[in-house]
């Protein structure tokens, strides 16, 4: 399916748990760059319910941001994908987004007013050469036929005001330059409520922000999720923001979702040997300051020409040679809604220390 | 005062744009001894890189002393030229935050690793390559790669390259400049752990420059937090984290997310942002944001004063 | 971008990237550079025209003295290969003249009678004897026409001259000027943008004065001016070297600005900065790694500049302000066009119109193509 058509009727119908917003099933993107073919997302199962977050985390080069720039259709031509992205839109009908056209209608119609993205440089969201009370109102006339100007206005104020910036009479006609770093993500995230979204993907949204703005966004984000109730992808390489921020956490790595579980299950029971590592690899406020931090060996490969295997193998203290190296590992339920990618979680297998 | 290494005295930069003048650091004193680390916290702005890089004469400070004690007694490490220059430049080092941009492209890793002693000593080439290998060993890096160029190596890989080129004069101290912000978490803890062994081995001192508070704790033995460019509070590691007495300093250590669902703190969530340098508040720098901010706050700057064996700058403290 | 491959990979394609991690930034550019398929058809068709221009004296039929008052504005002469149907190989016909009934104008025709075939590598006419290079004498061309027969590719001019022997040896004035201009240029630009970008302070206000000074002349005036002071009398090979130095003394504040902008934006380089806590002196900073870290972007300013120089050339001679004939250039045949009667009867004269179009066009995709490869972070 590599060609993405824009079927005004769709001979096929989807069929997704009646309590869910997005499901991606096995969704598969290959870029290509130079000489070589990098399969970047292999294989790709998750689903997201109405009010949820769910954290996609992983480090550099895992696949989480192609994976949720897939979702919005936004990812440069080279890439080239295959599975199914099922969404379910406010009328209750149910699309697969792959099969749309990037630049047609329907996904120019679900961007925005549907699914709603935030980004790691608010700055490069906005045109520095109008106002932001004008990028915010140009929106809302876009996705509300019935508004007018004045009202439209009245709106961007009030989301202004919404998302915590002072004095949004006068900062309404400011010019994105005039904002800082904190401030400006706070007016994209008015800009995506503007459209009043169901799912908002947040990608690495406070990564380039100081702590303690880091701190105001992420309680903003909280307080407006409970009250517009809409569902977020949250991506972002800070456990500690998963922590706080996430009811369930898929754990990417090379491309693959190596462990999904609840919040509680991944902290406090990490099974998959990458997500166990990370998680004691990184320095804890609470731990004592002598302690040695664990270490993964070696680096992150690149995914070119990937065969079947598990693609943490070569990291992995408890590889077992000749099954992990050869073989597609399937996912293993470790308890109720807790699923890993890893041979070591079969009866039969060394039990995981 | 013996076993110190550094005094940092009064330390001043003021950068002048179109007339206007931004003091990024004002008025530091700090005392190093050796073989500690000084983990240096803030938000950007604060003036903790214009720090590290005044001490490592990357930039030039408008005022104040750097006091270096040698074998020879002790010299002003920013003012010393010539002779001098070339015998104590290479005992103060840096490692850089990016590794991208601090490796020059079109150098090979052998000849960046090497590039330090051709201009500090008359090695031999023999020597030279000797030298090199040795450092390479150390910082876990295949030798195999030396004739490859930065290009060909991943974010971490460049980091030890980075490392290996601060630490083949044998330095006595060495600012890390954010050094491991720009890792993953996985390579980070490869990194931190490295420049602990590093510190053991050669009985090195850092000035550990980072906003990454759990890293900084782990790493530092005593931590300096600035604000505006300013000292705010210094104090042991352990007393400060576990007991911090600046409002800023409380609320710094309170933002930082937690990676465990069911560990809760009370969360101060700081109002506003951190101010415009060019044009700072009066008094204290903090108190926009301070909870606690009296009248005092508002038009005199408090003094660092010391409570505890603490140096905090906050008139509350009694 | 860390390039790392995991363990899995084939062994060929270990070796591959094994090339890829060896390679020196000059390498990637290089390889870059292969891949943009305009820029390598561009280089082809250049390194074809300076070849030429190199061996023009062999390749042209004519020397630049010689003409035939018999042919005058004659058209191309087209080359056959068959005679009624037989195959003989590349000939001329024989050419006679007639007057057109209608116009009363001479012209030439081909007497289908008269074969003359194609000799390659001859002795040409006494009077077709050159320098190569101006130092090894000879008298061998490339190809002639047997029993007195006339090959004119590109027609002759109102002088009965061969125009494709013109365009050749014009190509030598028309292609070379540019390339010792534009050393002239960096010259001038690499030491002046230097001075501005590395001290900045007066010495840079003072040159970025001169530069926008500079700049606001109009630059044809300007060439107008400075050429009407060359004498008459004065060779031709003079007339190049000057016209080369007051093209140059034009163009070089563009590239100044670009290496004092380059200089001041990589004075703030990381990288520069860890050179100098290692204790590198300002002389080893400069050229060890300032110069190096934007030499391509200033080899592609080069090229990008040669177009204009010959444009520049090209416009000169036009206006009568350059080569005279005999001389030959681009700017002298094409300034031997603007009549209007040319474009009526001789269009022919208008080909070397097309080698200017051909070779500025070449250079700027050229140019492109080096620009694409230089940026080390893409």
């Amino acid at each position: 399916m590599f060609k993405k058509k824009d079927k005004k009727d769709q001979a096929q119908s989807y069929e997704i748990s009646p309590e869910h917003i997005l499901e991606v099933r096995n969704l598969n993107v290959r870029i290509s760059v130079d000489d070589y073919l990098l399969h970047a997302v292999r294989g790709v199962n998750f689903s997201l319910k109405k009010g949820e977050t769910l954290g996609l985390v992983g480090e550099s080069g895992c696949g989480k941001s192609v994976t949720s720039k897939e979702i919005l259709g936004i990812n440069p031509d080279n890439c080239k994908s295959e599975g199914q992205i099922l969404y379910r839109t406010k009328s209750g009908k149910v699309l697969n987004l792959l099969e749309l056209e990037h630049d047609g209608a329907t996904y120019r119609a679900i961007r925005g007013s549907e699914i709603s993205m935030i980004f790691q440089e608010p700055m490069t969201a906005f045109s520095p050469l109008y106002t932001i009370g004008n990028q915010l109102s140009e929106i809302i006339l876009l996705h509300d036929k019935n508004a007018t100007k004045a009202s439209a206005r009245e709106r961007v104020l009030e989301m202004l005001r919404k998302v915590g910036i002072a004095n949004p009479e006068k900062r309404i006609d400011q010019y994105p330059h005039e904002f800082s770093g904190g401030m400006l993500q706070r007016a994209l995230i008015a800009m995506m409520l503007c459209c009043d979204p169901d799912l908002l993907i947040a990608d690495e949204p406070t990564t380039a922000l100081d702590v303690t703005i880091q701190a105001q966004i992420l309680e903003l984000m909280r307080s407006l999720q409970k009250e517009f109730g809409m569902s977020i992808l949250f991506i972002t390489h800070d456990l500690g923001i998963v922590a706080n921020m996430c009811d369930n956490v898929a754990v990417m790595y090379l491309g693959e979702i190596v462990e999904f579980g609840s919040v509680r299950q991944i902290f406090h029971n990490p099974c998959h040997p990458y997500t166990k590592g990370l998680l004691r690899s990184l320095p804890r406020m609470d731990q004592n300051r002598d302690e040695r931090l664990y270490i993964i060996d070696g680096v992150v490969p690149l995914p070119v020409d990937m065969h079947p295997c598990c693609g943490f193998h070569d990291r992995c203290g408890e590889c077992l040679v000749g099954i992990c190296d050869t073989q597609q590992i399937p996912e293993y339920e470790a308890e109720p809604g807790h699923m890993v990618r890893c041979k070591l979680m079969e009866q039969g297998v060394k039990h995981h220390g | 005062m013996d076993n110190v290494l550094l005094e940092i005295k009064d330390l001043s930069k003021v950068y002048e744009s179109k007339g206007v003048n931004v003091k990024a650091l004002s008025n530091i004193n700090l005392t190093v001894k050796k073989g500690e680390t000084i983990g240096i916290v803030g938000e950007s702005g604060c003036g903790k890189t214009t720090l590290g890089r005044c001490v490592v004469r990357g930039i030039d400070a408008t005022s104040g002393e750097v006091l270096f004690h040698t074998d020879e007694g002790v010299i002003d490490f920013l003012k010393i030229k010539g002779a001098q220059m070339r015998r104590y430049r290479k005992d103060i080092q840096m490692i850089f935050q990016d590794p991208y941009a601090s490796l020059d492209p079109r150098m090979t890793v052998f000849d960046i690793i090497s590039e330090p002693l051709r201009y500090n000593t008359k090695m031999s080439n023999r020597e030279i390559e000797q030298a090199v290998d040795r450092i390479t060993d150390q910082v876990g890096l295949n030798k195999a790669y030396l004739r490859r160029y930065p290009h060909a190596f991943s974010g971490g890989q460049r980091q030890r390259i980075g490392i290996a080129r601060s630490l083949i004069l044998q330095p006595k101290l060495i600012v890390c400049d954010e050094a491991v912000s720009a890792l993953d978490v996985s390579i980070q803890a490869q990194i931190i752990n490295l420049l602990e062994d590093l510190q053991r081995e050669y009985d090195l001192t850092y000035l550990f420059i980072s906003h990454a508070l759990s890293v900084v704790r782990h790493i530092s033995n005593r931590v300096l937090v600035m604000y505006l460019g300013r000292m705010v509070e210094l104090g042991e590691t352990e007393d400060l984290f576990r007991n911090p007495l600046h409002p800023y300093t409380k609320a710094l250590l309170s933002a930082v997310p937690q990676p465990d669902p069911d560990v809760t703190i009370d969360r101060i969530v700081l109002e506003g942002e951190v101010p415009n340098p060019a044009n700072p508040p009066s008094g204290c720098p903090f108190h926009p944001r301070c909870a606690y901010a009296t009248d005092q706050c508002r038009k005199e700057m408090p003094p660092l004063k010391e409570y505890d064996g603490r140096l905090v700058a906050c008139w509350n403290i009694k | 971008m860390g390039l790392f491959k995991s363990k899995n990979n084939t062994h060929s394609d270990e070796k591959k990237s094994d090339k890829y991690y060896y390679a020196s930034q000059w390498g990637l550019m290089a390889r870059k550079f292969r891949k943009h398929k305009l820029a390598m058809g561009s280089t082809f068709v250049l390194v074809i025209f300076y070849l030429t221009a190199i061996f023009g004296n062999f390749i042209a039929p004519q020397g630049t003295e010689q003409y035939d008052g018999k042919f005058v504005n004659c058209k191309p002469t087209p080359v056959h290969y068959f005679h009624e149907g037989k195959f003989v190989g590349p000939f001329v016909y024989g050419m006679k003249t007639e007057r057109d009934p209608v116009t009363f104008m001479a012209q030439h025709v081909e007497d289908r009678e008269k074969i003359c075939r194609i000799k390659f590598f001859t002795q040409g006419d006494p009077g077709g004897e050159y320098k190569w290079l101006g130092l090894f004498p000879s008298n061998l061309h490339l190809f002639e026409a047997e029993d007195g027969g006339k090959i004119f590719l590109f027609g002759t001019d109102n002088m009965g001259r061969d125009l494709f022997s013109r365009v050749i040896l014009g190509s030598q004035i028309s292609l070379f000027i540019p390339v010792v201009g534009m050393l002239l240029t960096v010259v001038l630009g690499l030491a002046i943008g230097s001075l501005a970008g590395y001290f900045g302070g007066w010495i840079d206000t003072v040159i970025q004065r001169l530069i926008e000074v500079v700049r606001s002349f109009p630059q044809v005036p300007l060439w107008m001016a400075l050429s009407a002071a060359i004498p008459k009398t004065m060779k031709p090979a003079q007339v190049f070297m000057l016209m080369t130095i007051i093209l140059s003394l034009v163009s070089w504040p563009g590239l100044a600005r670009v290496v004092r902008s380059k200089f001041i934006s990589v004075k703030k380089e990381d990288f520069i900065m860890a050179a100098r806590i290692s204790g590198a002196p300002g002389s080893k900073l400069i050229t060890r790694h300032m110069i190096p870290s934007f030499l391509s972007y200033i080899i592609v300013d080069m090229t990008m500049s040669i177009p204009s120089l010959i444009i520049g050339e090209t416009t000169l001679s036009f206006l009568g302000l350059g080569l005279r004939s005999p001389a030959t250039s681009w700017g002298v045949l094409l300034q031997e066009t603007n009549k209007l009667e040319t474009i009526m009867f001789y269009n022919w004269k208008l080909i070397p119109m097309i080698f200017v179009f051909l070779s500025v066009l070449a250079f700027n995709f050229m140019g492109d193509g080096l620009r694409d490869a230089a940026d080390p972070y893409k």
